[in-house]
């Protein structure tokens, strides 16, 4: 249900106008007014229907292939951390002005679960970890893909990709350690 | 005989007249190398490459200039700089251009005053505008019939030269590199009887600026697409979006999905 309701949003933010994107999105000026509603909506929104629809079918790929892995209340407190971890770093990093798109969090609903089966000894979870630190370390040294930047039409943060991972890491493996107490 | 002695005296003085009214030789100048480097100071080697992020936030300001001149008020300057302003507005890699009292840059000289400038504005470049007029008044033969007091009211005898050159230069805030310049010049020439020379001289000065300011716009403006150019080209600048978004590569979730499904496969 938490990913339907993810999805839906998303797919709903394709749909916005120009105006109503500018209302919702994460704005450095406009939080600093006191618009803290965009620490939130500004991750649910997106800049272009491909955007949206790269997204959502990550969230799809994360339903689908680990939904079973956490627990729902594991998947929302994740979730919840990562928005706001990202909120923080983007923040401190004076960059970028604006910001929208589901990626940063989707990176950390992607590491939670892998980090949790990898620290069940899962070597497939260990090596598909593995390899998304490698992709987010890299995206931080030499930037972001330049083909989904044209794709979404502003520069990919990369930033919000590594907090993401590094958010679901630490959720992913306190949630492992909780089902080895249990 | 002497009656005539007096007459001829009388007419040759008058017919030099117009230097009575208005001065022979009058400008007005401000230098940017003065005003960047007031102690002479050799500038600084440039280093860094300016890194830009769109849509940029400029200034455009008048550079002060070393003597008063009525010609040019603050009032006036300022209209002539939302005229430049009016040309590059409306490009989608501008989010704003402010224009910036020259009083502003008084206070101090050199990049101090333009950093002091650019926190207060929030601005990311500057172009900085600087001028030399040169407006010369003579004579011409029709002036001899100021001897007359009806020749001083209609006959142009009154000749005003002017002469203006501005130039733009435009400034990376950051590394205070110079990213590129246009000028722009204009002369004109016109006649006015001595009466009206004072006032004929004002509005030419004011003429000639506006015509050579109009002549630096359209300059900047070609300037400024051969300065895109040169960034794709010879990467004199860096520039990036001030928006950003996350969001995952096509690949990944390609990848992702790939592997989701070759997993549930096996089992």
């Amino acid at each position: 249900m938490i990913f339907g309701s993810i999805f839906l949003f998303v797919a709903a933010s394709s749909l916005l106008g120009a105006g109503q994107l500018d209302a919702l999105a994460w704005q450095r000026a406009s939080i600093a007014d006191g618009q803290w509603w965009r620490l939130v909506t500004g991750h649910l929104v997106h800049s272009n229907g491909w955007h949206a629809a790269t997204n959502g079918a990550g969230i799809v790929v994360v339903a689908i292939g680990f939904a079973g892995t956490l627990s729902a209340r594991t998947w929302l407190v994740i979730a919840t951390a990562s928005v706001f971890a990202i909120d923080v770093v983007l923040a401190a990093r004076g960059w970028p002005d604006t910001y929208v798109g589901f990626s940063g969090v989707l990176h950390a609903l992607f590491a939670a679960p892998l980090m949790s089966l990898a620290a069940a000894r899962n070597t497939w979870a260990a090596v598909l970890l593995a390899g998304l630190w490698l992709k987010v370390v890299g995206e931080a040294m030499f930037g972001g893909s330049p083909g989904t930047a044209e794709l979404i039409g502003v520069q990919v943060a990369t930033a919000a990709h590594f907090t993401g991972v590094a958010v679901g890491c630490v959720g992913g493996l306190v949630a492992a350690k909780l089902q080895t107490r249990g | 005989m002497l009656r005539f002695s007096i007459v001829i005296t009388t007419a040759i003085l008058l017919s030099g007249c117009t230097w009575l009214w208005t001065s022979p030789r009058q400008g007005t100048s401000s230098s940017l190398v003065e005003f960047l480097y007031p102690g002479g100071e050799e500038p600084p080697p440039q280093a860094g490459v300016p890194h830009l992020l769109l849509p940029v936030r400029a200034g455009i300001a008048f550079v002060p200039s070393r003597h008063h001149d009525a010609t040019l008020s603050e009032a006036r300057k300022r209209e002539l700089l939302e005229r430049a302003k009016a040309q590059f507005i409306d490009r989608d890699f501008i989010s704003a251009i402010e224009v910036i009292p020259e009083t502003y840059l008084r206070g101090s000289s050199g990049f101090a005053a333009i950093d002091q400038v650019a926190r207060l504005y929030n601005l990311d470049a500057i172009a900085l505008v600087s001028y030399d007029q040169v407006a010369i008044s003579e004579d011409t033969k029709a002036s001899i019939l100021y001897w007359t007091i009806v020749g001083a009211y209609f006959i142009k005898g009154s000749q005003h030269d002017v002469q203006t050159l501005v130039d733009t230069a435009v400034f990376d805030i950051k590394t205070h590199r110079l990213l590129f310049r246009a000028p722009g010049s204009n002369t004109l020439k016109e006649s006015s009887t001595l009466v009206n020379s004072p006032e004929e001289l004002r509005k030419q000065r004011d003429n000639s600026f506006m015509l050579a300011m109009d002549d630096m716009t359209g300059n900047l403006a070609t300037e400024l697409d051969v300065f895109r150019e040169r960034i794709k080209t010879e990467g004199v600048a860096t520039v990036a979006s001030r928006d950003g978004g996350g969001a995952m590569d096509v690949w990944l979730v390609a990848v992702a999905a790939g592997l989701l499904v070759w997993r549930r496969r096996r089992r």
